[in-house]
Protein backbone atom coordinates (compact mmCIF):
# COMPACT_ATOMS: atom_id res chain seq x y z
CA UNK A 1 0.00 0.00 0.00
CA UNK A 2 1.51 3.20 -0.75
CA UNK A 3 0.56 6.48 0.42
CA UNK A 4 0.57 9.80 -0.08
CA UNK A 5 3.62 12.65 0.61
CA UNK A 6 2.26 14.99 3.23
CA UNK A 7 1.43 18.00 1.06
CA UNK A 8 3.11 21.48 1.67
CA UNK A 9 6.25 19.74 3.04
CA UNK A 10 9.93 21.57 1.84
CA UNK A 11 12.51 19.35 0.95
CA UNK A 12 15.02 20.50 3.25
CA UNK A 13 17.28 19.07 6.31
CA UNK A 14 15.60 20.63 9.03
CA UNK A 15 11.88 19.03 7.73
CA UNK A 16 13.45 15.57 7.57
CA UNK A 17 14.99 16.15 10.67
CA UNK A 18 11.12 16.66 12.12
CA UNK A 19 9.67 14.15 10.21
CA UNK A 20 11.85 11.73 11.55
CA UNK A 21 11.40 12.83 15.08
CA UNK A 22 7.49 12.70 14.42
CA UNK A 23 7.93 9.29 13.01
CA UNK A 24 9.41 8.04 16.11
CA UNK A 25 6.64 9.55 17.91
CA UNK A 26 4.04 7.84 15.88
CA UNK A 27 5.55 4.59 15.81
CA UNK A 28 6.11 4.99 19.69
CA UNK A 29 2.68 5.80 20.30
CA UNK A 30 1.58 2.67 18.07
CA UNK A 31 3.04 0.41 20.32
CA UNK A 32 1.95 1.87 23.58
CA UNK A 33 -1.97 1.74 22.18
CA UNK A 34 -1.48 -1.70 20.86
CA UNK A 35 -0.29 -3.01 24.12
CA UNK A 36 -3.22 -0.97 25.82
CA UNK A 37 -6.05 -2.66 23.60
CA UNK A 38 -4.59 -5.68 24.04
CA UNK A 39 -4.58 -5.67 27.76
CA UNK A 40 -8.46 -3.92 27.46
CA UNK A 41 -8.92 -6.97 25.41
CA UNK A 42 -7.63 -9.35 27.99
CA UNK A 43 -9.93 -7.38 30.69
CA UNK A 44 -12.55 -7.76 28.74
CA UNK A 45 -12.82 -11.44 28.00
CA UNK A 46 -12.51 -12.12 31.96
CA UNK A 47 -15.74 -9.87 32.32
CA UNK A 48 -17.40 -11.45 29.39
CA UNK A 49 -16.92 -14.79 31.28
CA UNK A 50 -18.36 -13.18 34.81
CA UNK A 51 -21.13 -12.04 33.16
CA UNK A 52 -22.05 -15.17 31.14
CA UNK A 53 -22.18 -16.63 34.65
CA UNK A 54 -24.05 -14.04 36.59
CA UNK A 55 -26.55 -13.73 33.47
CA UNK A 56 -27.14 -17.42 33.94
CA UNK A 57 -27.60 -17.12 37.76
CA UNK A 58 -29.78 -14.29 37.09
CA UNK A 59 -32.58 -16.36 34.75
CA UNK A 60 -32.10 -19.19 37.79
CA UNK A 61 -32.83 -17.18 40.34
CA UNK A 62 -35.85 -14.95 38.58
CA UNK A 63 -37.40 -18.84 37.54
CA UNK A 64 -37.16 -20.19 41.03
CA UNK A 65 -38.37 -16.27 42.42
CA UNK A 66 -41.72 -16.50 39.88
CA UNK A 67 -42.27 -20.37 41.08
CA UNK A 68 -42.58 -19.19 44.61
CA UNK A 69 -44.20 -16.29 43.36
CA UNK A 70 -46.91 -18.35 42.06
CA UNK A 71 -47.29 -20.63 44.87
CA UNK A 72 -47.67 -17.60 47.07
CA UNK A 73 -50.29 -16.42 44.69
CA UNK A 74 -52.02 -19.99 44.89
CA UNK A 75 -52.10 -20.02 48.50
CA UNK A 76 -53.30 -16.25 49.51
CA UNK A 77 -54.91 -15.31 45.96
CA UNK A 78 -53.48 -12.57 43.62
CA UNK A 79 -55.69 -9.76 44.85
CA UNK A 80 -54.20 -10.14 48.24
CA UNK A 81 -50.39 -10.74 46.54
CA UNK A 82 -50.93 -7.37 44.35
CA UNK A 83 -52.27 -5.39 47.90
CA UNK A 84 -49.56 -6.46 50.00
CA UNK A 85 -47.06 -5.79 46.73
CA UNK A 86 -48.44 -2.45 47.22
CA UNK A 87 -48.29 -1.48 50.41
CA UNK A 88 -44.18 -2.49 50.32
CA UNK A 89 -41.96 -0.15 51.37
CA UNK A 90 -39.62 1.57 48.91
CA UNK A 91 -36.88 0.77 50.29
CA UNK A 92 -34.44 -1.03 47.95
CA UNK A 93 -31.82 1.13 46.28
CA UNK A 94 -28.46 0.70 45.05
CA UNK A 95 -24.84 2.56 45.62
CA UNK A 96 -23.38 3.25 42.76
CA UNK A 97 -19.68 4.02 42.57
CA UNK A 98 -16.83 4.22 40.15
CA UNK A 99 -13.83 1.87 39.66
CA UNK A 100 -11.87 2.27 37.02
CA UNK A 101 -9.78 -0.52 34.29
CA UNK A 102 -6.81 0.59 32.76
CA UNK A 103 -7.90 4.25 33.34
CA UNK A 104 -11.72 3.31 31.79
CA UNK A 105 -14.26 4.32 34.39
CA UNK A 106 -16.77 0.92 35.22
CA UNK A 107 -19.71 1.32 37.62
CA UNK A 108 -19.83 -0.59 41.06
CA UNK A 109 -23.45 -1.46 42.01
CA UNK A 110 -24.36 -2.68 45.12
CA UNK A 111 -27.89 -3.77 46.36
CA UNK A 112 -29.03 -2.25 49.16
CA UNK A 113 -32.31 -4.09 50.00
CA UNK A 114 -32.88 -1.96 53.03
CA UNK A 115 -31.20 -1.22 56.10
CA UNK A 116 -33.47 -2.16 59.23
CA UNK A 117 -35.04 -5.43 60.02
CA UNK A 118 -38.08 -4.10 60.57
CA UNK A 119 -38.53 -2.45 57.55
CA UNK A 120 -38.56 -5.42 55.59
CA UNK A 121 -41.22 -7.15 57.79
CA UNK A 122 -44.09 -4.87 56.27
CA UNK A 123 -46.98 -7.59 56.12
CA UNK A 124 -48.49 -8.96 58.99
CA UNK A 125 -47.84 -12.91 59.17
CA UNK A 126 -50.99 -13.98 60.53
CA UNK A 127 -52.87 -13.42 57.38
CA UNK A 128 -50.28 -14.18 55.01
CA UNK A 129 -48.31 -17.26 54.05
CA UNK A 130 -44.56 -18.77 54.42
CA UNK A 131 -44.75 -19.21 50.85
CA UNK A 132 -45.16 -15.74 51.00
CA UNK A 133 -42.18 -14.96 52.78
CA UNK A 134 -40.19 -17.54 50.44
CA UNK A 135 -41.27 -15.35 47.70
CA UNK A 136 -39.79 -12.16 48.63
CA UNK A 137 -36.96 -13.77 49.94
CA UNK A 138 -36.00 -15.03 46.25
CA UNK A 139 -36.81 -11.77 44.70
CA UNK A 140 -34.57 -10.12 47.12
CA UNK A 141 -31.38 -12.77 45.96
CA UNK A 142 -32.52 -12.57 42.21
CA UNK A 143 -32.18 -8.78 42.71
CA UNK A 144 -28.82 -9.06 44.23
CA UNK A 145 -27.73 -10.85 41.14
CA UNK A 146 -29.81 -8.28 38.57
CA UNK A 147 -27.32 -5.52 40.08
CA UNK A 148 -24.33 -7.50 40.09
CA UNK A 149 -25.64 -8.29 36.34
CA UNK A 150 -26.03 -4.77 35.63
CA UNK A 151 -22.34 -3.49 37.04
CA UNK A 152 -20.96 -6.41 34.81
CA UNK A 153 -22.53 -4.97 31.99
CA UNK A 154 -22.12 -1.68 32.28
CA UNK A 155 -18.63 -2.53 32.36
CA UNK A 156 -18.72 -4.38 29.61
CA UNK A 157 -19.99 -1.73 27.21
CA UNK A 158 -17.47 1.61 28.52
CA UNK A 159 -14.42 -1.58 27.94
CA UNK A 160 -15.94 -2.65 24.74
CA UNK A 161 -16.17 1.47 23.53
CA UNK A 162 -12.92 2.35 25.02
CA UNK A 163 -11.48 -0.85 22.68
CA UNK A 164 -13.09 0.28 19.96
CA UNK A 165 -11.78 3.91 20.11
CA UNK A 166 -8.57 2.58 20.84
CA UNK A 167 -8.25 0.76 18.01
CA UNK A 168 -9.30 3.62 15.52
CA UNK A 169 -6.76 5.26 16.68
CA UNK A 170 -4.01 2.16 16.67
CA UNK A 171 -5.42 1.61 13.08
CA UNK A 172 -5.67 5.02 11.69
CA UNK A 173 -1.46 5.49 13.00
CA UNK A 174 -0.81 2.22 11.65
CA UNK A 175 -1.94 2.76 8.31
CA UNK A 176 -2.51 5.96 7.90
CA UNK A 177 0.06 8.74 10.05
CA UNK A 178 2.97 5.95 9.57
CA UNK A 179 2.96 5.15 6.58
CA UNK A 180 2.66 8.58 5.29
CA UNK A 181 5.40 10.18 7.29
CA UNK A 182 7.57 7.47 5.83
CA UNK A 183 6.43 8.33 2.61
CA UNK A 184 7.43 11.75 3.10
CA UNK A 185 10.48 11.03 4.63
CA UNK A 186 11.74 8.97 1.37
CA UNK A 187 10.44 11.60 -0.61
CA UNK A 188 12.92 14.30 1.31
CA UNK A 189 15.74 12.16 1.23
CA UNK A 190 15.24 11.25 -2.70
CA UNK A 191 14.53 15.21 -3.38
CA UNK A 192 17.97 16.20 -1.33
CA UNK A 193 20.04 13.51 -2.93
CA UNK A 194 18.83 14.81 -6.17
CA UNK A 195 19.17 18.22 -5.43
CA UNK A 196 23.47 17.13 -4.07
CA UNK A 197 23.68 15.08 -7.47
CA UNK A 198 22.35 18.03 -9.39
CA UNK A 199 24.83 20.72 -7.65
CA UNK A 200 27.74 18.44 -7.55
CA UNK A 201 27.41 18.17 -11.76
CA UNK A 202 26.60 21.95 -11.56
CA UNK A 203 30.28 22.07 -9.64
CA UNK A 204 32.16 19.92 -11.80
CA UNK A 205 31.19 21.74 -14.84
CA UNK A 206 32.12 24.76 -13.63
CA UNK A 207 35.65 23.63 -12.64
CA UNK A 208 35.98 21.95 -15.92
CA UNK A 209 34.82 25.56 -17.80
CA UNK A 210 36.98 27.09 -15.58
CA UNK A 211 39.84 24.96 -16.26
CA UNK A 212 39.53 25.51 -19.98
CA UNK A 213 39.65 28.72 -19.99
CA UNK A 214 42.70 29.13 -17.41
CA UNK A 215 44.44 26.91 -20.13
CA UNK A 216 43.23 29.50 -23.07
CA UNK A 217 44.85 32.01 -20.69
CA UNK A 218 48.45 30.55 -20.98
CA UNK A 219 49.84 31.23 -17.50
CA UNK A 220 47.78 34.40 -16.74
CA UNK A 221 46.19 33.84 -13.48
CA UNK A 222 42.38 33.08 -13.01
CA UNK A 223 41.20 36.16 -10.69
CA UNK A 224 40.02 33.80 -7.38
CA UNK A 225 36.47 35.33 -6.68
CA UNK A 226 35.33 33.66 -3.62
CA UNK A 227 32.88 31.60 -5.47
CA UNK A 228 35.35 29.71 -7.71
CA UNK A 229 37.24 29.33 -4.89
CA UNK A 230 34.64 27.34 -3.39
CA UNK A 231 34.28 25.43 -6.06
CA UNK A 232 37.47 24.20 -6.27
CA UNK A 233 37.44 23.24 -3.06
CA UNK A 234 34.45 21.35 -2.92
CA UNK A 235 34.84 19.15 -5.67
CA UNK A 236 37.94 16.90 -4.55
CA UNK A 237 36.08 16.92 -1.49
CA UNK A 238 33.16 15.34 -3.15
CA UNK A 239 34.83 13.38 -5.50
CA UNK A 240 36.76 11.07 -2.31
CA UNK A 241 33.30 10.24 -0.82
CA UNK B 1 -29.40 6.06 44.14
CA UNK B 2 -33.01 4.11 43.24
CA UNK B 3 -33.92 1.22 41.37
CA UNK B 4 -36.97 1.31 38.64
CA UNK B 5 -38.55 -1.02 36.59
CA UNK B 6 -40.69 -1.86 33.97
CA UNK B 7 -42.68 -4.94 32.95
CA UNK B 8 -45.33 -6.82 32.76
CA UNK B 9 -47.76 -7.58 36.51
CA UNK B 10 -45.91 -10.60 37.51
CA UNK B 11 -42.56 -9.00 37.25
CA UNK B 12 -43.76 -6.12 38.98
CA UNK B 13 -45.37 -7.35 41.66
CA UNK B 14 -42.17 -9.45 42.50
CA UNK B 15 -39.80 -6.46 42.57
CA UNK B 16 -42.12 -4.59 44.13
CA UNK B 17 -42.12 -7.17 47.26
CA UNK B 18 -38.36 -6.85 47.34
CA UNK B 19 -38.75 -3.53 47.55
CA UNK B 20 -38.29 -1.30 44.34
CA UNK B 21 -40.18 1.93 44.16
CA UNK B 22 -40.62 3.22 41.25
CA UNK B 23 -42.49 -0.07 39.15
CA UNK B 24 -44.58 0.23 36.41
CA UNK B 25 -46.96 -1.88 35.24
CA UNK B 26 -46.83 -1.70 31.20
CA UNK B 27 -47.27 -3.96 28.27
CA UNK B 28 -47.89 -1.73 25.14
CA UNK B 29 -45.28 0.22 23.51
CA UNK B 30 -46.84 3.79 24.54
CA UNK B 31 -47.43 2.83 28.12
CA UNK B 32 -43.44 1.52 27.81
CA UNK B 33 -42.62 4.70 26.48
CA UNK B 34 -44.62 6.53 28.69
CA UNK B 35 -42.65 4.96 31.79
CA UNK B 36 -39.18 5.76 30.35
CA UNK B 37 -40.03 9.03 30.35
CA UNK B 38 -40.79 9.10 33.72
CA UNK B 39 -37.60 7.32 34.63
CA UNK B 40 -35.60 9.46 32.82
CA UNK B 41 -36.77 12.65 34.49
CA UNK B 42 -35.87 11.19 37.88
CA UNK B 43 -32.29 11.98 37.91
CA UNK B 44 -32.11 9.82 41.73
CA UNK B 45 -32.56 6.59 39.74
CA UNK B 46 -29.69 4.38 39.14
CA UNK B 47 -30.49 1.62 37.62
CA UNK B 48 -33.83 0.98 34.98
CA UNK B 49 -35.01 -2.94 34.87
CA UNK B 50 -36.76 -3.81 31.90
CA UNK B 51 -38.10 -6.74 30.93
CA UNK B 52 -36.62 -8.25 27.76
CA UNK B 53 -39.93 -8.82 25.57
CA UNK B 54 -40.76 -5.15 26.18
CA UNK B 55 -37.18 -3.73 25.85
CA UNK B 56 -37.86 -5.47 22.42
CA UNK B 57 -40.35 -3.31 21.59
CA UNK B 58 -38.56 -0.19 22.54
CA UNK B 59 -34.98 -1.08 21.46
CA UNK B 60 -34.13 2.51 19.64
CA UNK B 61 -35.01 4.40 22.22
CA UNK B 62 -33.02 1.76 24.94
CA UNK B 63 -29.96 2.13 22.44
CA UNK B 64 -30.37 6.26 22.07
CA UNK B 65 -30.36 6.05 25.87
CA UNK B 66 -27.77 4.15 26.46
CA UNK B 67 -25.64 6.17 24.03
CA UNK B 68 -26.24 9.48 25.22
CA UNK B 69 -26.82 8.78 29.30
CA UNK B 70 -24.58 7.00 31.82
CA UNK B 71 -27.15 6.97 34.32
CA UNK B 72 -29.74 5.43 34.35
CA UNK B 73 -27.65 2.05 33.64
CA UNK B 74 -30.65 -0.24 31.87
CA UNK B 75 -30.86 -3.72 32.38
CA UNK B 76 -32.51 -6.13 30.85
CA UNK B 77 -33.94 -8.86 32.66
CA UNK B 78 -36.39 -12.17 31.60
CA UNK B 79 -39.83 -12.27 32.64
CA UNK B 80 -41.65 -15.20 34.49
CA UNK B 81 -41.91 -17.03 30.43
CA UNK B 82 -37.92 -16.99 30.54
CA UNK B 83 -35.80 -15.72 28.32
CA UNK B 84 -36.76 -14.64 24.56
CA UNK B 85 -34.80 -15.93 21.68
CA UNK B 86 -34.07 -13.03 19.66
CA UNK B 87 -32.47 -12.64 16.12
CA UNK B 88 -29.62 -10.40 17.60
CA UNK B 89 -28.69 -10.75 21.10
CA UNK B 90 -27.34 -6.78 22.22
CA UNK B 91 -24.32 -8.00 23.88
CA UNK B 92 -22.74 -10.46 21.36
CA UNK B 93 -23.39 -7.78 19.10
CA UNK B 94 -21.46 -5.94 20.91
CA UNK B 95 -18.64 -7.69 21.27
CA UNK B 96 -18.68 -8.67 17.49
CA UNK B 97 -18.25 -4.97 17.26
CA UNK B 98 -15.53 -4.17 19.68
CA UNK B 99 -13.46 -7.45 19.57
CA UNK B 100 -14.00 -8.14 15.62
CA UNK B 101 -14.70 -11.55 16.05
CA UNK B 102 -18.42 -13.46 17.06
CA UNK B 103 -18.32 -15.56 20.07
CA UNK B 104 -20.65 -18.67 20.46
Amino acid sequence: MSSEVIEGVQATRMELLALKIRRNLAQKGHDLLREKMDALIMHFFEILEDFDKVRKSVQEGLQEAFLALTEAKMVLGPMKIREIALSAPHIAEVSVQTKSIMGVRVPLLRFLSGEKEEEKLFYSFVDTSVKLDEAIERFRKAMDQIVKLAEVQGALIRLAREISETRRRVNALNYIMIPRLVTTINYIQLQLSEQERQSFTRLKKIKAKLEKKGKKLGEEEIELTPEISMVTELVPKKEKE
Amino acid sequence: MKIASIGEEDTIVGLRLAGIGDAYIASEVSEVKAAIEKVLQDPDIGLLIITERLAEKVRNILNEIMERRTIPTIIEIPDRQGPIEREVDPISELIKRAVGVKLK
